[in-house]
Order: structure tokens, then sequence, then C-alpha cells
């Protein structure tokens, strides 16, 4: 009978009855000391002499302590208030041995009464004398308790007894498992959820304890008691105690995985990199949330969904079904007070992490203002899981936990219960409505009909879910388009950044234009605000003009946006890719802090460099909670087209101004006899008309083929909007259409384009040597009298032919790409190609 | 606000030109006669401040000067309801009141005497602007003061403003009835003058007024009222965008340096379709109004308000479309194509050659019949068959030495007639440039370029 027992298994008997002996003799004193001594012992005392005749001796020594285990087993006294730090735990008696012999010839009927008693022990977990701990696997810490404790049957017991005893022996195992989950869960870092658990299986405990009590009553009372009659008792509650141990081993063996350690670290680490560019607050925000979050506790929503799968997997068996479905009612009930709280009013009080929202407390409606990451909208609040977050890239990743290894179950909060799993964007999204709103300083109007609790496994549950997003959304949405009046702010938008009407900025570039010429450092702004507000002042009336203001950036418009196509990694790659690119370059181009010294170097480099004109840029204030809409992100891609669109108007501008030097007399005058004079002077024309048309007709593309159509759709996706993150997300598209279809997410067409531009400038900048090449050449033929050698015409040709080559060739590369572009990916450039095939002329010069 | 336009109305037809063309700017602002915004009209956008200023009491005053060398024009527009529009001190009528006579030696003349007085007004003008964009003259290059007075004010105004645009609103005489004898002198003397000193010309041609008057209108015998609508239409359409400003064409220059690649082929002629009868009575009944379809009749000879005659190698040199109306972009775009498609349009082989589209809105205060409507601008060779058949009609009367005795009189021909000489060669010269644009040749990339490189 000893066969269960293995060699390798006496030490360590002997060292827990050891143990024992020293505990006994040390009661009370701290456990630690005693664990240091453990081993010591151990080696001296035992090792030798187990192998002679160790049963014996042990046995021996046990008997004097025969009276100690019931004491020392009771959890109560062990884990009195003061002895917290004693290991808790069931420390087994003695091998037993000794004890069980007397049941060898005992008859059958007092081997069953026995055992009858010994059993009603046993099924409360206290040991007995002929049913004792398994010591080979005996638990040694919490997480083996939550095993349960195995039983021994004493080999002397008749084998007809013994085999109704061994089936009701798993109960015994169930239930010091589900007291021992009980009493460790019960402890407040596992949360509402599981209190409410423990709770629940503390009532059905109560009830088996009912049933032993009355057990015991007949066993004492009634002499036709048999263990046959106790089998049949116990038979039922054995079935369900057996289904809630089931459910206790899945929620204690889930949360204790060995990687969990490792793999959250290095999930820090990556927090810790991602957030450098962040205040160093932060970033100890986010750690102390990494370990709590990656604990990787069973708690919330995990709990939960085990229980509702454990309820599905089981729904074939109702008395498994009634049971699971009893304690996840129970167990659900603060996760769907939470949760209603949540959709309802918006309020998040999770100190147990048990929700999968999670709030960000430290992104504040303050960061708005400066950052270019919409953080409070994507960011503030967020599903646990991850999946609320647009892009997946992996700054956005810090915080959610790894997924546990067997099974793929995000552990805790994080892990979203599957019946509400579908539904869970619009639960995080009914609550961060709500608490945009909140912020606007609206109370939300509590529910009246608001029920006390919440049958998550109803169907009527959605329907809540469904109403109170409705709810929430529809306020928001009538919040921003009728009290914060958001169409007109996005017009008064297009008036000022894709210049609807322009006449405020040929105005202010008329009145700034000495102003402008200065080099970007030396610009007062002012002064520029000031003429800003004059030009805007007089006139048509804008909406919103007050909250325009001028600022000069810190690098050219070309340069930024090739930095930005690079960083993105995308030839007019997608929408997607260039927000997050602008993100990124606007933190180096636009940012406040300067901890880059080199880049701050370079930025101050090209800061000398850039006139006036070519920094300007318009800025837009915008209030709580429209900055949800216009975000700096959004900002930021109208300041772009904006820019694109000013400097076009600068250099028609410079332009018009050539053109108004050319009808000077001396442009005019007849000088036919000169031939090569006059066609110089045509030649002169011709090339700044084609200039003109040039940049006349991308400025007509820009606005009358990009802006304005897809202006137009905007404001008819916007008329029927029905949720805000549509909204948000028309918005930006069309931010990104236009400003793809302006060319500027190409690197190759921004270069050709940019020195087109150039050319242009520069032309119209040599107007005055042109003019002044002109008069002299008719103050030489009015002194010369005929004489073609009287202007030189050498000097003037090879002026004229570095801008003519020049801009020959540009507009040819920069048909051709534009060409190229139109037939791959973008196909609005189409009409473009019409408009620049009619500017080019038939009778194009030879470029050599 | 910013860059203001003075007009300058000159002479009988300059002045009733510019009386119907005020009413008809008031109309599309919702100004009222007197000067005072209407109270309905605040739907906004539009820019008044181009062609008005506003007075101490709000009162919008057009920013015009009045000029004639007799009282009898300016008389009546005094009379008129919207006599107290327009600023008193901005209206000048000659004291002897004796007129220039349709000769335009007197106009001239009478310049001299009055100078003083009308650039003084100018001068008020242009310095009560913040940053003035340029002047627009109306005028007849046909009569006395218009066209005598006009072609001085025109030297003087060049000569003080060199870098101010003027563009002038020229009637030119109905050939085939010649309301004037010496008409043709005082065309072509006028007409040397826009060849030097004016930056553009908007040509119209009473024969093509009074053709579109009965064919379109079907007005026999158009008053000078009627015609004047429909010029005053055509100014207004214009200068819509600069009143409407949307995204480009808000300044006069802008506009006019696309149209005008060199700067002495500035003589424009303008198409305007459909006329309705809110402006014009008994117009023909509404047809349905496409972009494509304005288009398409705006290019349409018949429609242009100059008549030339019809010539195989004539070619737009510039186009400028003025479409308003509520208008899907994307309408235009289709419509260019077609346009392109059948070769509607024969532009010069020598230059950039596209039409333009400037879209405006409609002035929200004047009903319209027409969903869309519209004003082409454009630069095209054939306006060289008008100048040569003024070049016939002066060479047959000077053959004969006709009516000289009248400009004699005047300091400018004491010397003889070498005044009319020089301004036929001026003209003949337009003509010729006008002609060679036609040419491939015109700009000939040969020459020079190997030098160049």
């Amino acid at each position: 009978m000893n066969a269960p027992r293995t060699p390798g298994a006496v030490p360590r008997k002997s060292h827990l009855t050891l143990s024992t002996k020293q505990f006994t003799k040390i009661t009370g004193t701290i456990a630690s000391v005693r664990k240091s001594r453990q081993p010591v012992g151990n080696d001296i005392d035992e090792d030798e002499e187990v192998h002679v005749n160790g049963t014996r001796r042990t046995s021996h020594i046990s008997v004097d302590l025969a009276k100690e285990p019931s004491f020392i087993a009771e959890q109560s006294f062990i884990r009195a208030p003061l002895n917290s730090r004693v290991a808790s735990r069931i420390v087994p008696a003695k091998g037993g041995k000794a004890r069980a012999d007397p049941l060898d010839g005992v008859p059958l009927d007092i081997q069953e009464a026995m055992i009858l008693e010994d059993l009603l022990f046993v099924l409360m977990g206290i040991e007995g004398i002929h049913i004792t701990y398994n010591v080979d696997e005996f638990p040694e810490d919490d997480d083996g308790l939550l095993k349960g404790v195995q039983f021994v049957i004493s080999p002397q017991l008749d084998p007809s007894l013994r085999d109704l005893v061994e089936r009701i022996i798993p109960l015994a195992t169930y239930y010091t498992s589900i007291s021992a989950f009980v009493e460790i869960r019960s402890h407040l870092d596992y949360g509402l959820v599981n209190h409410a658990l423990c709770a629940a299986i503390r009532d059905m405990l109560k009830d088996y304890q009912t049933l032993l009590s009355q057990l015991e009553h007949s066993f004492n009372s009634s002499s036709s008691f048999t263990l046959q009659k106790l089998w049949f008792y116990i038979h039922p509650t054995l079935h369900t105690m057996s289904l809630i141990y089931s459910l206790v081993c899945e929620l204690s063996q889930a949360d204790s995985t060995p990687e969990e350690d490792s793999s959250s670290s290095s999930d820090e680490d990556d927090a810790l990199n991602e957030q450098l560019g962040l205040a160093s607050g932060l970033k100890a925000v986010k750690l102390s949330e990494m370990e709590i979050g990656g604990g990787g506790i069973v708690k919330g929503g995990e709990v939960v969904a085990i229980l509702w799968d454990r309820m599905q997997n089981m729904s074939g068996d109702p008395t498994a079904y009634k049971l699971y479905g009893k304690l996840f009612q129970a167990a659900g009930k603060p996760f769907a007070s939470l949760l209603e709280r949540w959709i309802r009013t918006g309020l998040l009080n999770d100190p147990y992490e048990e929700l999968m929202v999670k709030e960000s407390k430290f992104i504040n409606r303050g960061t708005l203002e400066m950052d270019y990451t919409d953080e409070y909208w994507e960011r503030r609040y967020t599903l646990r899981d991850g999946s609320s977050l647009s892009a997946p890239s992996k700054r956005h990743q810090a915080g959610v936990p790894p997924p546990r290894t067997p099974g793929g179950r995000l552990p805790g909060g994080a892990c979203i219960p599957p019946f509400i799993e579908s539904w869970k964007h619009k639960i995080l999204l009914a609550g961060k409505y709500l608490n945009v709103i909140r912020e606007c300083g609206i109370e939300i109007k509590g529910d009246s009909q608001r029920r006390e609790d919440w049958d998550m496994s109803n169907e009527k549950f959605y329907k809540e879910i469904e109403d109170a997003y409705t709810y929430a959304n529809r306020t928001l949405l009538k919040l921003l388009m009728d009290d914060q009046h958001l169409i007109p702010r996005l017009r008064s938008l297009k008036h000022f950044f894709f210049l609807s009407q322009a006449s405020f900025l040929t105005h202010f570039m008329d009145l700034a234009s000495s102003e402008l010429r200065k080099p970007a450092k030396g610009v007062s702004l002012v002064k520029l605000q000031s003429l800003l507000d004059l030009s805007l002042n007089s006139g048509e009336s804008f909406s919103y003009k007050e909250d325009v203001k001028v600022t000069m950036a810190n690098s050219g418009l070309y340069e930024w946006l090739l930095k930005v196509v690079s960083v993105s990694g995308a030839l007019g790659g997608d929408a997607e890719e260039l927000a997050g690119g602008i993100g990124a370059a606007s933190v180096g181009a636009m940012s406040t802090v300067d901890h880059a010294d080199e880049t701050g170097k370079e930025k101050d480099k090209n800061k000398k460099d850039l006139q006036g004109i070519d920094a300007l840029t318009l800025d837009y204030t915008v209030r709580f909670p429209l900055s949800l809409v216009i975000s700096r992100k959004t900002i930021l891609r109208y300041q772009l087209i904006f820019r694109f669109l000013l400097h076009l108007k600068h250099v028609e501008q410079m332009l018009t101004s050539m053109w108004v030097d050319h009808k000077a007399p001396n442009w005019r005058v007849d000088t036919s006899e000169y031939a090569e004079f006059t066609q110089w002077r045509l030649r002169v024309f011709v090339l700044r008309a084609r200039m003109l048309a040039f940049v006349q007709q991308i400025l007509a593309f820009a606005t009358v083929e990009v802006l304005e159509p897809n202006w137009r759709k905007l404001e008819a996706k916007l008329n029927k909007v029905t949720t805000v993150d549509q909204l948000l997300r028309d918005h930006v598209d069309f931010l990104d259409t236009c400003l793809k279809e302006c060319m500027l997410t190409s690197s190759k067409l921004l270069r050709v384009y940019s020195r087109m531009l150039v050319t242009c400038s520069t032309f119209a900048l040599y107007s005055g040597h042109f003019s002044k090449s002109v008069n002299q050449g008719v103050v030489a033929i009015s002194q010369g009298d005929g004489d073609p050698s009287a202007v030189p015409m050498q000097k003037r040709w090879e002026f004229l032919g570095r801008f003519e080559t020049n801009f020959t060739h540009f507009s040819k590369v920069h048909h051709d790409c534009v060409q190229f572009y139109a037939s791959s990916e973008n196909v609005a450039l189409l009409s473009l190609v019409v408009r620049l095939e009619n500017v080019r002329t038939t009778a194009q010069p030879q470029t050599v | 606000m910013p860059r203001e336009i003075v007009t300058v109305q000159l002479g009988q037809c300059g002045n009733q030109m510019g009386s119907v063309y005020w009413q008809r700017l008031c109309a599309e602002h919702g100004i009222n006669k007197e000067g005072i915004l209407e109270e309905w009209a605040t739907e906004g956008g539009d820019r008044k401040d181009v062609f008005f200023y506003q007075a101490d009491d709000e009162h919008y005053i057009p920013r015009a000067i009045l000029v004639d060398l007799e009282p009898r024009v300016i008389n009546t527009i005094l009379t008129s309801p919207f006599a107290n529009l327009y600023n008193p001190e901005n209206i000048f009528v000659s004291k002897d009141g004796g007129g220039a006579g349709n000769i335009w030696a007197q106009g001239y003349g009478a310049g001299e005497k009055i100078y003083e007085e009308v650039m003084e007004m100018v001068d008020r003008e242009a310095e009560g602007s913040d940053s003035l964009e340029g002047f627009m003259l109306m005028h007849s290059i046909a009569g006395g003061t218009g066209s005598g007075l006009g072609s001085f004010v025109l030297e003087r105004l060049n000569d003080r403003f060199p870098k101010k645009l003027i563009q002038t609103y020229s009637v030119f005489p109905n050939h085939a009835e010649p309301d004037v004898v010496v008409q043709p002198y005082n065309s072509l003397l006028t007409l040397r003058r826009l060849v030097d000193h004016a930056d553009s010309v908007v040509v119209l041609d009473n024969g093509a007024l009074a053709r579109i008057a009965a064919d379109r209108l079907h007005i026999q015998n158009p008053s000078f009222d009627q015609t004047n609508q429909l010029v005053s239409t055509v100014i207004a359409a214009s200068t819509q965008t600069l009143r409407y400003p949307s995204y480009m064409n808000n300044d006069l220059v802008g506009i006019v340096a696309s149209l005008i690649p060199t700067p002495r082929c500035h003589f424009l002629m303008t198409s305007y379709t459909p006329f309705t009868g809110d402006q014009i009575d008994q117009a023909k009944s509404t047809r349905k109004t496409t972009v494509l379809d304005v288009m398409r009749r705006l290019l349409q000879p018949k429609n242009r308000m100059v008549s030339t005659t019809p010539n195989k190698t004539a070619c737009y040199i510039s186009i400028l479309n003025i479409i308003q109306g509520n208008v899907d972009p994307t309408d235009v775009h289709q419509s260019l194509l077609r346009i392109r498609e059948r070769q509607l349009a024969n532009f010069i082989p020598w230059g950039p050659a596209s039409i333009q589209v400037a879209l405006t809105r409609k002035s929200p205060y004047i009903a319209a019949s027409h969903r869309v409507s519209g004003l082409m601008l454009a630069n095209h060779t054939s306006i060289a068959s008008l100048f040569k058949r003024m070049l016939d009609q002066y060479d047959r009367l000077r053959k004969r030495n006709a009516f000289l005795e009248q400009y004699k009189k005047e300091k400018i021909f004491e010397g003889g007639y070498g005044e009319f000489d020089e301004s036929r060669a001026v003209v003949e010269e337009l003509l010729r440039e006008y002609q060679a644009c036609e040419s491939p040749d015109y700009i000939s990339y040969g020459t020079g370029e190997a030098d160049a490189s």
C-alpha cells in the first residue's frame, strides 16, 4: 500500500514532519526564522536515518504531536492578524499510518461508522484519522492551495467502502480549493468583480456547510445513516462543487503564467522609450500604470468573460448553466454597474481597472492646445485592449498588456467579455462623448429610468447600450453642430486658409509688403497681426476673424513638406501615413521644446535665409470642444494648404507687377527697325505670360478643381453625418484629399514644382534689370539712328536665355511628372494635365 | 479696402453709360439711391469698397468723377433720383458750357484749360484710397468731349500714375450709320492715345450693340438707354470678380495681365450671354443655361460686342470667361474639354493658349431668370479689321481734306496735320502687330538662341 509513495518523496515527508516539530516549539515566532532553519535541520538530522527506518522514527515523533494538527490546520489561527507573515498553509499532520492500523480487522459496519465520522471532517477540509492529507502532493503555497488538498484513504479500509469513499473524497478537495479561493480572492487587489464572485461562492459554501451539519446530525441521531446514504445526499452537491472547482481552477491558473514578468518589463521599456518626448511626470504615471496593468491578476472583465464562456460552453447541462448563470449574475453586477455608469454618465470610477475603458487622467484639455497628436480625443479614453487606437503604431500601444500565453486572452480589465466584444466601440464612445459634453460645462441629465441592476445576459442589455450610445452621440453632435456652430467655423477656415475670398489677402499683402520682404527673423509679428486685423476689418465681414493669428513658420514650405513626405516614407502615400508623418514631423519642425540641438541649429540657419513672405502662415485659435474637430493636426493641414496657395498668390503678384513694369512706354515704343531688339522684348513678354499662365492654372486647378469640390463634398457629408467619429474622419479625409490633390504629398512633384516657382519668382525679381536693359536699348536706338549694332544683343539674349531654358526644362519635367501621377495614383491630376497642355506653347524653344 | 478703382466718366456717352452702370452696381450691392445700404442687404460677402467709399455718415459714395464740357447730360443725372449718390465735388461741368462740338481738337484743347480742376479731383480720389489699383475711363471715341478730352486725360493720367492700371471702356462708333461726319478723324486721334496710354481697352462697338439689340432682343432702333443697359451689364460683369471675391481674379491687374501678354495688343472684345428681361425689355425667352452652353455661346461671333469681318487666320490671344451663378466647378472642366475637342476656339500658336474661367457668385439681390450667365473678355486678332475699317474711313475723308478747318483752330494742329499722320502710323502699326500675332513666326525662337547657349 506504500506504492504511491515514491522514494524521492521521502525526504520531503521528513522535512515536513520536522518542521512541524519545530513549529510547535516556536509557535508564535516569526515564520522567516523558521524557514531559514528548515534546510539546516533537514540536512543534518534526517538524510541518513530516513533510509534506515524513516517511517518508524517519524511516526514516533508524530505521536507526540498528535493533538496539534487540527489546531494548526485551522487557517484562521495561522492567519491571525499579527501572524500575517506566516505562510498560509494547511500543515499536514503525521503520515497517519500508525493511526490507520486500527482499521485492520475491524468489522465492516464499524469501519463504515468510523469512516463516516472521518468523512464528515474531511468534507470540511479537516484531516480525519483514516482519511488523511496526501503529504506528497500537499500544497506549499497559495497556488497549490487553490488546486485543492488531496486526501488519501487508509489502505486498510475495506474495498467495498473504499470505493464509495473514493468517490466522495474529491468533494473535500473541491471544498478546500474553493474556500482557499474565496479567502485569497477576497483581497482588495482583486477588484469588485472577484469580490462579488467570492461572495456568491461563499453563499454557496454556506449551503454546503448547512448540508454537512444536517448530515452530521443524521449521522449522530440515526443509526440507519450509512455511507450509501451519505453518498446519496452528497451526490448532487458533488457535481455543483466540481463545477465551482473547475471555475476556480481556471481562474487561479490563468494568472500564474511564468512569462508575465519578462514580457511586461520589456513592454515597460518600450513605453519608457516612447514617452521620452513627453514630460517626465507623464512617464511616471505611465510606468505605475504599467506595473499594475502588467501584473496579470485575473479580475474584472476577464472574470466576467470566463464566467460567460463557461456559461455558454455548459449550456447543455442545466445545473451547470444555472449555477454559472447565478455566479455570472452576481459577479457581473459590479461590472455592469461600472459599465452602466460609464455609458450613462461618462463617469469612470474603476480603481481596480476592471472595465475595458481606460482613462488617462494626465491627458487633459490643456494638451490639446499644444500637442499635434490629438491626444485628448484619441488617448484620453481608450479601450484597454488597444483596439480603439486608429494607428496601430507601436507608440500607441504602450499600456496594452500582452495577451496570456495560453489562449491568447488579454488579462484583467483589458479582456472584453465576448458578449460585448462587438459593442466595445459603442461603449467607449458613449462615455467619451459624455465626458466631452461634461467638460463643456453642460450637466448630463441622469437617466431617470435607471435600473438598479443590469442583466447582462438579457437582450435588453444591448438595447440599453445602444440607447446610451445614441443619446451621447446625438447630444455631442448637436453640441458641436448647433451650439458650437461647427459648419460656420469650418467655413471661416475655408475663408482664411483656402482663401475662398482672397481679397483680404491681397490687401494684407499690399499693406505688409515691406515687412514681408524682410528676413523671417526680423519680421515683427505684432505689426503683421495689426495689419492683418486691419485688412480683415475693412470691407466684407468675416465671421470669427478674431481667431486668426499671424505666425511665422520655422522652415520653408517645400523643405517642410519634403521632410514630412520622407518621414512618412511614402511618395504620395496614403492618408493615414501622411497623418502620422505630419504628426511626427511637426514635432521636429514646430515643436516648442528644443531638445535636439543640431536640428535646432539647422532650423536657425533655415530661418535666416527665409523671407518673411515664405515663412508667413496663419494660425487659428479654437476652443474646446471644437478643438476636437479642428485639432492642431488638422490646422496644420490647413496651414500647409494655405502656404501653398499663398506662395502661388505671391508669385502671381510678382508676375503681374512685372506686367505693370512692362506697360511702361519704353516697352511699348515702336522699334520695328530693330528687329532683334523687338524680338527680344517680345520674348520677355511671352516668357512672363507663360509663367503667369502656369501659376494661374495651378492656382485655378487647386482652388476650383480641388478645394471647392472637395469642400462641397464635405459639407454635404457633414449635413448628414450621424456620429461624431464619422465627422472627425470625414474632416481629416477631406484635408488629406486636398493635400494629395494639390500635389503636396509627392516628393517628386514637390521638387519640380518648387523649382518652377523659384524660376518664376527669380524671373520676376529681375524685372527691374530687364526694364533697365530696355531703357538703355531705347536710348541707344534713339541715338543710334538705324544702326543695328547700336544695341548689343548678345548679353540680353544670354540673360533671358537662362530663364527660358530653365523654365522650359522644368515645365516639361513638371508636366511629365504630373502626367505620370495622373495616370498612376492621383487621378484628380488629370484635369491639371489638360490645363497644363493648354498652357504649353506649340512653338517650344529648342533647348540645347 | 484694397485695390480701389476710380471711374472717370467723360462726355455725353461716358456719363450716360456711367449713370446706368452706377445704378446697376447699387442694385447689385443693395445700396439705395441715396447711397444708404438697404436693410435687407445683409447677405454680405461682397466688396463694395472697390467702387464705393463710405462717407462719415455711412453713405456709400461712388469713386466716380463726372466730367463733361456741356451741362445737359450731367444735369439729367443731377435731376434723376440718383442725384444724391454722387459726390458733388467730383462733378465737373465746363463753365462756358459750349461742349466740344464733336471736334476732337476742341475737346483736347479744353483739356489744357480744365486740367487743373480735373486732376485735383483725380488726386483727391487717389489719395482717398488705401492702395489704388487703377482707373476706369468711360467714354466714346467718336464725339468731341469723350474722345478729345478723354485723350487728354488719358495722357495725363498715364503720366501722373505710371504704375497704375488704366482701363477704358471705349464706345466705338457704328461705322454703318455715322452720327458725326468727322468721326473718322476723332476715332483715329483717340485710338492713338488708347494705344499709347491706356493699358487695356474694352471695345464696345456701337454697331455690334445695335446688332445684338436687334437680333437678340428684337429692338430695331435701340435707345441710348437700352444700349447703355447692355453696356452696363457688361461692365458690371467684368468687374464681378472684384466685387464678389472668390479664390481668384480678385484684382484687376491679375485679370488684365493674363489677357494681355504683349502691352500693345490690349484691345479686348466682350461677349455676354444671356441678356435677360430684367436688364432689357423684351428679351428673348429664356433657354437652358448650362456652363457648356454659356461658354459655347460666348465663343460665337454673333454674340461679340464688336463687329469684325470674318477672317480665317484670326485667332484668340487669350480668353477669360467670367461665369456667374451657382456653378458646379466640375462642370467647368467638362465644358472646357468639350470646347477643346470641338476646337471651337483657335489660339495663337506662340504663347500660352487656354480659356481661363473665373467663377463668381451672382448678386443675391437681383433675381435672374438664368441659372448661369457669362461674360467673355477676349483678346482676338480680328479686332484688327475694326482698325482697318477705321483707317479706310479716315483715308477717304482725309483724301478730300474735308472738315479740317475745325481742327486747325486748336493749338495742337497749329503746326499742321502732322498729328493725323502720326496717329495713322501708330494705328497702322498696331494693325500690323495684330496681324503678325496670327503667324507662328511672331515669336521666332531661332533668333538669339544660339548665342544664348
